[in-house]
């Protein structure tokens, strides 16, 4: 019969495993820097996650643009006339530019959004029809930078506080600005378009409030060559997409891909 | 405060860790990478390791960490039979017994290392040792067996011991 092994050493296998055991453990020194290295690897690792973190947001975003380039071309690609038709005009200032009363409203209702009293500088677009209406403005706060404001809203809607899409300070002007919604094919959709100047863009998202925001270096060298240009969905889509590139200067031919 | 807590944490106990890593990896400098990784992931995370069982938390940790490191380990040491960390024979026979018991521990697989240095070095019982592998205590008594039968098969070992004049397989 087979002796079943208990895994009980005899006692000089355990006492000559124990005393090894012992003697190396013995011959360690304790470094006098533990702390202090494992403190540094500590920061590394916090580094590196940072690092990671960063970098997945950067992807998620490349992400997010080319899958919205990539459906805006597949959903349009037999419309490029369409698209086409509409530079020419560009940039429209929008039908309303001129009207004070509807300017006015549009401030106060950025007013009340942020709490600043804001002085108008220009009025970049402002327009409304039967599909939608949108407005942005450069006003000065009461520190006196300046500032851009915008609101889109549904068609026949009064200015709402809650469609503002867009409010943050600017270091430079913004170019122009249009609505395209013919491109779009659907849900009015204000287009911003900016000179490399800016320091960093931003938008919100009116429908969930969030804001999300990337340098203008990379926007305007990677992926916009020179030209940043950015689209707004009406407040019940919410951002819709960045959808195309342009040469550089806005008195050149500027190509919508829709 | 936490500082200053990790401080007197790694003072107390970083000179157990390190020989247990030492033991454990059968390198010095190995075990060293080894407890400072150890003790960088919990310096991370010393919000929550340091109010529980940071002792606990670190032997568990240098375990799991020195299985990941002995197959590199073991890696490398298949290209070439030399053995850097070996030390050097001693003229004594019973220094010969252990030096050939070391380099057979080394030849272990890391679990089964890992098991005999936790019971012969670290006095840890069969439950304790299954809490650090995050395994069963069964798992634990078969592996401390096989271990044991490995040595008790070793001939280096076996040769060791005779001439250390025992006379008796150990």
């Amino acid at each position: 019969m087979k002796q079943r092994d208990t895994g009980e050493p005899t006692t000089l296998l355990r006492e000559t495993l124990a005393q090894t055991l012992a003697e190396r453990a013995a011959e360690v020194v304790m470094p006098p820097m533990l702390a202090t290295m494992a403190r540094a690897r500590a920061r590394r690792i916090v580094v590196r996650r940072r690092i990671a973190a960063t970098a997945a947001s950067i992807a998620c975003l490349l992400a997010v643009v080319g899958t919205g380039v990539a459906v805006s071309r597949s959903q349009h690609s037999g419309h490029h006339s369409v698209a086409a038709s509409l530079l020419p005009h560009w940039p429209a200032r929008g039908t309303d530019v001129g009207d004070s009363a509807g300017i006015d409203a549009v401030l106060r209702a950025w007013e009340a959004k942020t709490g600043e009293q804001l002085t108008l500088a220009q009025v970049l677009y402002a327009g409304r029809d039967s599909i939608g209406s949108a407005a942005l403005l450069l006003a000065t706060d009461t520190s006196g930078h300046l500032r851009l404001g915008g609101l889109v809203g549904a068609a026949g809607s009064a200015w709402s506080p809650e469609t503002l899409v867009v409010d943050k300070p600017v270091s430079a002007p913004l170019v122009a600005a249009s609505l395209v919604h013919e491109a779009a094919g659907r849900n009015p959709v204000l287009v911003l378009v900016t000179d490399p100047g800016f320091d960093q863009m931003s938008w919100q998202d009116a429908d969930s409030a969030s804001d999300a925001s990337m340098p203008a270096q990379w926007d305007s060298d990677s992926l916009l060559n020179g030209v940043d240009i950015l689209t707004f969905g009406d407040p019940n889509s919410g951002l819709t997409e960045v959808t195309l590139s342009g040469p550089g200067r806005l008195d050149r031919e500027v190509t919508i891909d829709h | 405060m936490a500082a200053l807590e990790f401080e007197h944490f790694v003072a107390a106990r970083g000179p157990a860790l390190l020989r247990t890593a030492r033991l454990l990896t059968g390198s010095y400098h190995e075990a060293e990478d080894l407890v400072q990784t150890v003790l960088a992931r919990m310096l991370v995370h010393w919000g929550k390791v340091g109010d529980e069982f940071p002792e606990a938390y670190a032997r568990r940790a240098l375990v799991n960490a020195s299985m990941n490191l002995r197959q590199r380990f073991h890696a490398r040491r298949s290209a070439s039979d030399v053995m850097p960390d070996a030390g050097v024979p001693d003229v004594s026979e019973s220094q010969a017994a252990r030096d050939a018991m070391w380099r057979s521990l080394r030849e272990l697989p890391r679990k089964q290392r890992a098991v005999l240095v936790l019971r012969y070095y670290d006095d840890y019982t069969e439950q304790e040792i299954a809490q650090a592998l995050d395994c069963s205590v069964g798992t634990v008594k078969s592996q401390a067996s096989k271990a044991l039968a490995k040595l008790r098969g070793d001939a280096s070992l076996a040769d060791a011991f005779a001439q250390a004049g025992t006379g008796t397989t150990p």
